[in-house]
Parts: C-alpha cells; sequence; structure tokens
C-alpha cells in the first residue's frame, strides 16, 4: 500500500514538473518573441540605440537584398537605404535549443526596397537569439527569397492537378431554378501558372444583366473527395454602364468546382457580385448579396 | 616568506593562463568535431545514402532553400532526393560559433553547381546550418540556404 502511494505521490510530482517545464517553457518563448519583436520594429523606426541593444556585437544579417553577410555596423550604415515593412504570413515557431538559444523562424511578406532595388515580396526568415545578461538577443538573421506562400492542403503533392489546365464548356444555371433551361454557356479555361479565364455566351447582355467583359483571374486546385480535385477560382470582368449610370461596375464570380478525370467532367457553383467600378472586389468584405449559378461542363478536348 | 607571496599571483596567473588554454583547447576540438559532423550530410545527400541522412538529422530538421518549394521535413527532402543533381564547393573556410554546450551555428559560403526539378542551381549561396548535441553527438537541427549575387 505504502509503495503505492509512493508511485502515485513521484507520478503526481512527475506531472506537476511537466507542467511547470511546459509554463516556463511558454515563458520564454514569449519573451524571445517580444524581443524579436522589438527588433523589427527598430529596423522599421531606423532606431539605431534599439537596433544595436537588440543584436549582439557579432551578429550577422544575411539577405537576398544585401550584398553578402552584414555586420551590425554595416546594416546600420545601410538603414537610410532600406524601406521596408515585414507582414508575417502564418505562424511563428520558436525551437528552444538549451537554456540560452532559441530558433525563430516565420513566412513573410515584405514590401519595400533596397538601395532602390526591390526587395523579394515573399520570404522564410530566420532568426537565432541567444540570452546575454538575462536578455534575449539577436545573435544571426537569414532571409531566403522563396514562392508565394501556398495555402494550407493546395497544391503539394496533388500532382493530379496539372492535368486538370485546359478549356471547360459549361451550362451555367440560377441555383434556384430547378428546371433543365440553362441561362448561359460558358468557356472556362484554367491555365499553367493558376491563370483562369472565362469567356460568356450573355456578355453582349440579357435579362437582368448588362453587357460584360471576358473575365480573367486565377485558380487554384485542393484534394477532394476520394480520389477527385476540387478547384476554387476568382474572376473579374467588367460591366457596360447601364442606362444612368456613366461608369459601369466590376463583376466577380467565385468558382467552386470539382472535377472528375476520369470522365473529365466539372460540376460546382459559381457565385456572382456585382460592385461599383470604384468599389474594390477584392476586399471580403465588399463582397454581398451573391447570386449563385449551377455549372456543369466537360472538357474540349482536340483532335 | 616575501618570495611565496610573490608567487602566489605567478600561480594563479599560470592557472588562469592554462584554463583559457585548455578551454580553447577543448572549443577547437569541438569545432573540428562538428565541422567533420557537419561535411557528412552533404556527402550523404550527393550519395543519396537515405539512412546517414536520417542519423545525421534531428527528427524535426527543417531546410529552406530558394530552390524548395517551401520549408522541408526531413521525408520532405527524402522524397525529393531523386530531383537533385548538384556539387557544392564551399569557398574559403566555414564559421563555427558555439552558443552554448549543446549548440553551434556554422556558416558558409558556397558555389553551386546542378539542378533540383531540371531547374538551375543559384550559382552563389550563403549556407547556415545549426548544429545541436544529441546523445553526445553533433546533429543537423536547421538549414538555410540565401542565393548571393555572383
Amino acid at each position: 500500500m505504502r509503495i503505492r502511494a509512493a508511485l502515485l505521490s513521484l507520478i503526481i510530482l512527475a506531472a506537476a514538473g511537466l507542467v511547470d517545464a511546459r509554463a516556463g517553457e511558454a515563458e520564454t518563448i514569449a519573451e524571445v518573441n517580444k524581443a524579436a519583436e522589438a527588433l523589427d520594429q527598430a529596423f522599421e523606426q531606423q532606431n539605431v540605440e534599439a537596433v544595436k541593444q537588440l543584436m549582439t556585437a557579432d551578429h550577422l544579417a544575411v539577405t537576398p537584398y544585401y550584398c553578402g553577410p552584414q555586420t551590425v555596423d554595416e546594416q546600420i550604415a545601410s538603414l537610410p537605404d532600406l524601406k521596408y515593412a515585414q507582414t508575417i504570413v502564418g505562424d511563428v515557431e520558436v525551437a528552444l535549443l538549451g537554456e540560452d538559444a532559441a530558433l525563430r523562424t516565420f513566412k513573410a511578406k515584405l514590401k519595400g526596397s533596397f538601395k532602390g532595388v526591390p526587395i523579394a515580396r515573399h520570404a522564410f526568415v530566420s532568426q537565432l537569439m541567444v540570452k546575454r545578461d538575462r536578455a534575449w538577443v539577436e545573435r544571426f538573421y537569414q532571409v531566403t527569397a522563396t514562392g508565394p506562400h501556398k495555402h494550407k492542403g493546395k497544391h503539394k503533392g496533388h500532382r493530379g492537378c496539372k492535368f486538370l489546365i485546359g478549356t471547360y464548356l459549361t451550362k451555367n444555371k440560377p441555383k434556384s431554378d430547378s428546371g433543365e433551361s440553362f441561362t448561359s454557356r460558358s468557356l472556362l479555361s484554367l491555365g499553367s501558372g493558376h491563370l483562369m479565364l472565362f469567356t460568356d455566351s450573355g456578355e453582349s447582355g440579357e435579362a437582368g444583366f448588362a453587357p460584360f467583359t471576358d473575365g480573367r483571374g486565377s485558380w487554384y486546385c485542393a484534394p477532394g473527395d476520394g480520389d477527385a480535385l476540387t478547384v476554387k477560382g476568382t474572376t473579374l470582368d467588367f460591366t457596360a454602364p447601364a442606362a444612368g449610370d456613366a461608369k459601369g461596375g466590376i463583376g466577380r464570380l467565385d468558382f467552386d468546382l470539382s472535377l472528375d478525370g476520369a470522365s473529365k467532367t466539372i460540376g460546382g457553383t459559381a457565385t456572382l457580385y456585382l460592385l461599383p467600378l470604384d468599389g474594390d472586389p477584392l476586399a471580403e468584405a465588399a463582397l454581398k448579396d451573391g447570386r449563385e449559378f449551377e455549372i456543369t461542363g466537360r472538357r474540349v478536348g482536340a483532335r | 616568506m616575501v618570495r611565496r607571496v610573490a608567487l602566489l599571483p605567478l600561480m594563479l596567473l599560470f592557472v588562469a593562463g592554462w584554463s583559457v588554454f585548455q578551454s580553447r583547447a577543448d572549443d577547437a576540438d569541438t569545432i573540428a568535431a562538428i565541422n567533420a559532423s557537419s561535411n557528412a550530410p552533404y556527402e550523404a545527400f550527393t550519395k543519396k545514402d537515405v539512412a546517414t541522412i536520417k542519423a545525421l538529422m534531428t527528427e524535426d530538421h527543417l531546410t529552406v532553400t530558394p530552390y524548395y518549394d517551401g520549408p522541408q521535413t526531413v521525408d520532405d527532402q527524402l522524397a525529393s532526393l531523386d530531383k537533385y543533381d548538384w556539387s557544392q564547393t564551399i569557398v574559403g573556410e566555414p564559421d563555427v560559433a558555439l552558443l552554448g554546450p549543446d549548440v553551434a551555428l556554422r556558416t558558409f559560403t558556397a558555389e553551386l553547381k546542378g539542378t533540383f526539378q531540371g531547374k538551375p542551381l543559384p550559382p552563389r549561396v550563403f549556407a547556415t546550418e545549426l548544429l545541436v548535441k544529441r546523445d553526445g553527438k553533433w546533429v543537423e537541427r536547421f538549414y538555410q540556404v540565401t542565393t548571393l549575387e555572383p
């Protein structure tokens, strides 16, 4: 009985120790993040004193826009040449490497220029932080230019996506309409480089719609149910001015489609949003009162 | 007595000097071990030796390069081994900074030749290896490559 009680006590003590350790780690990670964010801010504000304080004397920075590795003094000397704003994309990861070192990594969108030359827009950033005199400071900073950051679960590992490239002939009808008749027919092209093109039979105008132009936009592919692939895409077009409206408008079509590779058929929904010409069709908040259309179609093959 | 007192600072100086010398010798040994360990993954990659690659990297290893499609885990890298055809020449000597008893930063400039997925690799890069000591052995935890102007 005593042995059981002793074992139970040990387990409780071990669990308590684990909880303490995790709480300690979370605190350390918060300190690392705070120091790193302060340094980013110092750079954006070109605050030389803060930059010096938040980096070690033997700090090095390596980026695609600097001409080779830069010391602290070199970075400070080139501060006026750096016009820079950084937006972190996704989560910041902090890995503790012992008591006095931590690796902080993240993906970022960069905006700006160095010596007048635009800097890479998409980047992976690593910051090696070390603890000196009880304060976290940066020891090493490295930026690698990458391609545009992919949305989670899209593209990667779906080799079938490239076989979706092509043109599809579709029939479109309002989703509320249960009949067989269709409102228009379209040619929908999924191109390489995620280019999406849209041409509709009703572009010259039909009941309830002013004339509009072809649409252009982009698409991406993601896994659907089973072997199926789904395509999400957005195209924009311009609407001719209606009577009494001198400017016309801008249209946005959001496609949510699934594709059957075996039958080379396509099906799903397109949602149409109409905005004034000076509206922002890329702002999600501006998308109101969408009209849904059901789309079915098949791939256009060559003989 | 005066002699004995005069000898004491000398002895202290000798001990201090010896410990600095010893510590530098230890650092040199550690740096040599890190360099030896760091060269091994490159050789394993060029030989496409999966078992050795795995043994020389931590399980949570990440690689970031301009030619990969985003950060790569160990499995991602192993899956793309066949897409690689490359060689690397380190320019000058790598720098190794010891950041604690079990953490080291190794950096170097390198010239790359070859392709990844048929696309040419950047000819001149700066590479960083973050190494950690696990079970008495130095292994790579993180690897990052940045393109430099040729």
